[in-house]
């Protein structure tokens, strides 16, 4: 072999070499803390928590985000609250030591998302304010109240003596009397625009309030899952429709960011049309790549579009919001494996710092870490009604 | 011989610099989360410092494994090498 060719192959076998360990290690040293957020360790869900209350006890407002939209700034105040306040409520319901001292914090997060300045958006949006036109059935503001709903449901699943206890049951019996009047069974976030995702929240908020009462929704919530799956559940892939029309018609495509955040929300009413959404989500969208976990936004052979405020940023196909939001299908599901690559993804991408005083992931801002708590954190509400899936992930390159 | 293990780890110094550097910054100015919701309207600074903790970020985590593998493969030829 002459000297020159044998040069060539040292070189190739080098780069090779690279391909190999971007291939077989990366993944793997992002994946360590995997298996403990899938055992829900109390350790480093307290880490995550101490971090996300560090933002709550901080004199939050809209000016602390910078979307360049009022409405977008306001929404993401309040979801902050809200992922917040549910991931205090998860991790109280796994871990009831810590129920006295997630409940406060959970309380300060349900007292910000009352504040009328959190409010503003919807009320902005609605030309009135949910709180004051609950004996309505005009103005839905599906949105507001259902994932205020959810959390309050929630506190009551925790504390029977909840302070939030009359509140929560004007907001249900208006979110139920809002559904039984509207024709699709949907309900506007804002006037004139529908998304099956924030109606996931509303019904499992319902399906939530239930458990916390005893109260019986089940006929609703039922006919609703019906409806959900014959007319907002695209027929091709199994996904949810991201918007529909005000008579519901599909406005957008199936999505991967509705569809992961809506079988979360929907888990708290039925645990079995999660799964469905989930063996979908998992079949259409789900992808491996270098080994970390990506959920695409949009389905193969689809027009995919640019993706908007609520997919976050799309590279090569995956939405950021999709990979994150899977988190929670995952870990609700028993899926294991992908749980863990989808870990690696947000600890790369994520890029956590821990300090004295918590947990902070550095590319995720307030509402980033609320989320991730949330969906970290995220568990059947029945313990054993969950169902390990097969991992059917394809590999890509 | 410890002039050319030097030589070796410099680019792979610089760039675990460049990370840990920008990611202090980011710590400072959460500058990667401000071009994340604020996009075009994010300063010149911000930018520069949420490129040099991506690029940082995914040189170190995902392209530094890789790297290290090719100067060991090449190094053990370049010591077998006559002369």
């Amino acid at each position: 072999m002459s000297d020159r060719l044998k040069q060539v192959i040292i070189r190739g076998v080098g780069w090779l070499l690279v391909v190999a360990g971007m291939w077989l290690i990366p993944h793997r040293v992002c994946m360590r803390e995997a298996s403990r957020w899938y055992a829900g360790e109390p350790e480093l869900q307290g880490r995550l928590a101490s971090g996300v209350e560090e933002w709550i006890d901080g004199s939050m407002s809209s000016s602390d985000f910078n979307t360049g939209s009022d409405l977008f700034d306001g929404e993401w105040l309040f979801g902050t609250y809200m992922m917040a306040g549910l991931g205090y409520g998860q991790m109280a319901l796994e871990h009831p030591e810590t129920r006295d001292d997630s409940l406060k914090v959970m309380e300060r997060c349900i007292d910000g998302m009352l504040l009328k300045s959190t409010r503003d958006f919807d009320t902005l949006s609605w030309g009135d304010d949910a709180l004051s036109s609950l004996s309505s059935v005009r103005a839905h503001h599906g949105a507001y109240l259902g994932y205020m709903n959810i959390v309050l449901s929630m506190h009551r699943l925790l504390d029977t003596e909840s302070r939030f206890a009359k509140l929560n049951d004007e907001i249900t019996e208006s979110l139920c009397r809002r559904i039984r009047a509207s024709p699709t069974l949907l309900l506007a976030t804002y006037p004139t625009q529908v998304f099956p995702v924030d109606n996931c929240a509303v019904v499992g908020s319902i399906g939530l309030y239930d458990r916390a009462t005893g109260d019986d929704h089940r006929e609703l919530l039922s006919q609703w899952v019906d409806r959900c799956k014959s007319r907002y559940v695209d027929r091709e892939t199994g996904l949810l429709i991201q918007r529909v029309s005000l008579s519901g018609k599909p406005y957008d495509q199936p999505r991967g960011s509705g569809t992961a955040l809506g079988l979360y929300f929907i888990s708290f009413a039925d645990i079995d049309f999660s799964r469905e959404l989930y063996s979908s989500l998992k079949s259409e969208l789900a992808t491996t790549c270098l080994g970390f976990g990506g959920v695409r936004e949009y389905p193969r052979g689809r027009n995919a579009g640019m993706g908007d405020i609520d997919s976050g940023p799309i590279v090569f196909g995956f939405g950021f919001s999709a990979t994150g939001f899977a988190l929670a299908g995952a870990r609700l599901h028993g899926d294991r494996d992908y749980h863990r690559r989808l870990v690696a993804s947000a600890h790369l991408v994520g890029d956590p710092h821990d300090r004295a005083s918590g947990r902070v992931y550095l590319s995720g801002g307030p509402v980033g870490n609320a989320l991730l708590f949330a969906l970290l954190t995220a568990r059947p509400i029945d313990e054993g009604m969950t169902l390990p899936v097969e991992p059917t992930s394809r590999e890509v390159f | 011989m410890r002039r050319r293990v030097f030589a070796l780890l410099i680019p792979y110094l610089a760039l675990i610099g460049l990370y840990w550097g920008s990611r202090a910054l980011v710590i400072e100015t959460r500058a990667v989360e401000v071009i994340l919701s604020a996009g075009a309207s994010a300063s010149a600074f911000t930018y520069l410092v949420a490129l040099m903790f991506v690029v940082g970020r995914l040189g170190v985590a995902l392209v530094l494994p890789g790297l290290i593998c090719r100067s060991i493969w090449l190094e053990y030829w370049a010591a077998k090498r006559p002369g």
